[in-house]
């Protein structure tokens, strides 16, 4: 902790390695892979500030709304609450260099359940475990004066209504406790139970990256009002996004646009990667000669009667001029292999667990193949590659 | 103002200056009128329309405050980077800062404000400086800060959709590679943590009014490596350069948009003028309470605020010196401030009979900063 350019006016509290640990633990426990970052500083900051708060000032100070609440919050936007008498204050944890300015998460003001008093700005120095608190003002302040960023959706105060001095603060909230600090709060819009249900559905799809952004605030703001819908999205969205990552839905699309790589390669790649599963002649002829567009393949294993049977997983797709996408599965051998292994069944169902279609391996196949299957863009479907007892699957979103 | 081997050496006259100060006196009436009048008369007309003769005037009139907070700051600091003239331009380029936060209702002057604000903004930014230093890039775009970001990106010329694109991926790098602490984060996050951003931003892009082209795992990598060296050329340049005028500004006419000024707000403000001088008596009872607060709070208190105030020793320095911990000295000097601020509140209550106001603290409390600097007689 390097105090040279400490001011008294600020305050500076130590981060224990404990606090650190601790905080890292719980923000991969409970919040989504894009949100652990976030969650993981503002648990770190509720976890240092609030017993060292109650320690030096306010022995009656406590968290609000509840941790419950700040769980489901942090899951989509930044800010910790802390109730001292009748005031709410927000706190803003960053570990920007640069503090020029304030920003309040539009949640934090205009959300009349959510509103607070005073808005502190907290700065994380993760590298040198120390966490200072360097400015504050007030909700009035924010809207009197703030700017608005439309694209983070937050209040940006600079200028004069932020104030640098913490004894200022602490004097305002000893000796001015009725003090006016919140500028009239207008009510949100009202969103029906169902309309809710139906943003929750729609906002906890797997490929929404920042579900604050995808709707206006119009409609958001009334849904993270109450702490049921809250809770209700944090869920739905932790779950869908946790299925997503274990049904390993490969997202075929991505295979014309990027060198996107996941666990199915380009025919180079695969080469280059396990040269010594060399493709076997039947595979390098269909490759040569099908000129689709794009062609991956996969090693995967299968428990075999005796041993473990290896085969390779190609996929053509092809983009069709009506805009359909053409898929074609076919099951090789490995090198060393002539024959697929014999039973080898492979299939593609629907969503729903439907066999669309199916083909089953016989003794001396060079290779199988199902038929070329015609599918809009946005078409879910499985496969299975199955050998006695075992199969493998893998989703897929055309 | 001149520099000679990073010395004070002299004032240089700016004829448009004195021109138009004198333009403006002619037309308000005034031959005289004390500094107060003319430097809140240039604040009024700067934050009403932004008028870029106002802010020369300003300027001008506050080189003296920045320069002496510039030298404090090497002296106690003792910075081998940074000489004086360097803390003085870093300052300089801030004064749209110390404008903006500058309130007259607050009662103190402009320049008295000023000698509060630039030795704070200096430390802040030699802060910033330092931590920005020893930060590698993964790290400082990682802490750069979503102003700084835009503003770096806004001055390479890029145009509006360019620069949400940059802050869309800037977004997807925070998201999937900052969280947490250790050494893995200043690496660099590897190829398949790049596949992986660049599949969130495409995805992501969509809802921007201009997406952009997808991008691939390499290509994000390299445009984010543009932005951190952008960010450093804008954010943090080397100080030789900070000579050249940043951003937009009116140079060489003097700009006649100054209808009549306002004059009830000048009054008011006049009348204050008139009203300090009663002020004045109020204020030796005020430093007396301050006093006695100081010495209530007991020798080592006091031992604290002297080293602090007059000795001019940072923090650091101090806890060096006495043999304590850097956070003890921290926790100590802010609470024997807001005890001196709480014998100041009850002071005011009980003799004064006002009532005190979160902005009367505030303010308060900064004259509180400029009392103990005086006080302690810290050598300028």
């Amino acid at each position: 902790m390097n105090l040279r350019y400490a001011d008294p006016a600020e305050w500076w509290l130590e981060i224990s390695p404990e606090a650190e640990t601790a905080s890292w633990k719980v923000s991969q426990a409970q919040a989504s892979r894009l949100r652990q970052g976030s969650y993981f500083l503002n648990d770190l900051c509720l976890r240092v500030f609030l017993p060292w708060f109650r320690n030096e000032y306010a022995p009656s100070a406590s968290i609000w709304p509840d941790r419950g609440s700040l769980n489901n919050l942090w899951e989509f936007v930044n800010g910790v609450g802390v109730r001292l008498g009748r005031k709410r204050l927000v706190l803003l944890p960053t570990e920007d260099l640069d503090c020029r300015e304030l920003e309040a998460p539009q949640e934090w003001v205009d959300i009349p359940s959510l509103a607070g008093d005073y808005y502190l700005g907290v700065q994380l120095n993760l590298e040198e475990s120390w966490l200072r608190v360097w400015g504050y003002t007030t909700h009035e302040a924010l809207k009197e004066q703030a700017e608005y960023d439309e694209e983070a959706r937050s209040y940006c105060l600079g200028g004069a209504g932020l104030s640098r001095d913490l004894t200022a603060f602490w004097g305002a909230c000893q000796f001015c406790p009725d003090a006016s600090t919140q500028a009239s709060l207008t009510a949100l819009p009202s969103l029906t139970g169902a309309a809710a249900v139906g943003l929750i559905e729609k906002l906890s799809q797997a490929n929404i990256g920042f579900p604050r952004e995808v709707v206006s605030f119009e409609r958001w703001g009334p849904l993270m009002a109450r702490a049921d819908w809250r809770r209700q999205l944090y869920k739905n969205r932790l779950d869908s996004l946790e299925r997503a990552v274990a049904g390993g839905v490969e997202p075929l699309h991505r295979w014309f646009e990027t060198d996107w790589i996941g666990g199915w390669r380009t025919i180079e790649a695969f080469l280059g990667a396990e040269p010594q599963l060399a493709l076997t002649s039947s595979l390098r002829g269909i490759a040569a000669a099908s000129g689709a567009n794009e062609q991956r393949v996969k090693l995967i294993e299968l428990k075999g009667e005796a041993e473990p049977e290896s085969v390779v997983l190609l996929m053509e797709l092809t983009s069709e001029d009506d805009g359909r996408v053409g898929v074609r599965v076919q099951v090789h051998p490995p090198k060393g292999r002539r024959h697929v292994p014999a039973q080898l069944t492979l299939g593609i169902y629907s969503t729903t667990d439907e066999l669309l279609q199916s083909i089953r391996s016989r003794e001396q196949d060079d290779y199988i193949q199902l038929p070329l299957f015609r599918c809009l863009p946005g078409t879910k479907f499985q496969l299975k590659v199955g050998l006695g007892e075992d199969y493998f699957s893998e989703n897929f979103a055309v | 103002m001149k520099f000679e081997s990073d010395c004070f050496s002299g004032w240089v006259m700016d004829p448009e200056l004195k021109r138009s100060m004198e333009v403006h006196m002619a037309r308000l009436g005034e031959t005289e009128s004390g500094e107060t009048f003319w430097s809140l008369y240039w604040h009024a007309h700067w934050r009403q329309k932004g008028v870029s003769i106002a802010r020369r005037h300003l300027s001008a009139y506050l080189q003296e405050a920045c320069y002496w907070a510039a030298q404090k700051a090497v002296r106690v600091l003792k910075h081998t980077q940074y000489r004086v003239s360097d803390c003085f331009q870093l300052a300089s380029v801030e004064l749209d800062r110390i404008l903006a936060g500058y309130d007259p209702t607050r009662g103190a002057s402009l320049k008295s404000y000023a000698r509060m604000a630039y030795p704070s903004i200096i430390r802040d930014i030699l802060r910033q400086r330092q931590e920005a230093d020893i930060c590698t890039g993964w790290t400082l775009l990682r802490r750069v800060g979503k102003k700084r970001l835009v503003e770096s990106l806004g001055h390479t010329g890029l145009n509006r959709a360019e620069i949400s694109q940059y802050r869309l991926a800037w977004e997807c790098y925070k998201a999937l590679y900052g969280g947490g602490t250790g050494p893995r984060r200043q690496q660099g996050p590897a190829l398949g943590e790049w596949e992986d951003m660049a599949a969130l931003y495409n995805q992501e892009r969509l809802r921007l009014s201009e997406p952009g082209p997808a991008l691939t795992g390499r290509r994000l990598e390299q445009l984010l490596c543009q932005c951190i060296v952008w960010v450093r050329e804008y954010t943090y340049p080397p100080v030789s350069s900070l000579n050249r005028p940043r951003g937009s500004q009116d140079d060489g006419e003097l700009q006649d948009e100054l209808a009549d000024p306002q004059r009830p707000g000048l009054l008011a403000a006049l009348i204050e003028q008139e009203e300090s001088a009663q002020r004045g008596e109020q204020q030796a009872e005020l430093s007396q309470v301050i006093v006695c607060a100081i010495q209530e709070l007991g020798a080592e208190r006091g031992e604290l605020l002297r080293l602090y105030y007059q000795a001019g020793l940072t923090q650091a320095e101090i806890a060096q010196t006495i043999g304590v911990k850097q956070y003890t000295v921290s926790r100590r000097l802010s609470r024997s401030r807001e005890a001196l601020i709480g014998a100041l509140v009850k002071w005011t209550q009980e003799k004064l009979h006002i009532q005190v106001t979160p902005a009367l603290v505030r303010s308060m409390s900064e004259s509180l900063e400029e009392w103990l600097s005086i006080y302690y007689g810290a050598p300028e």
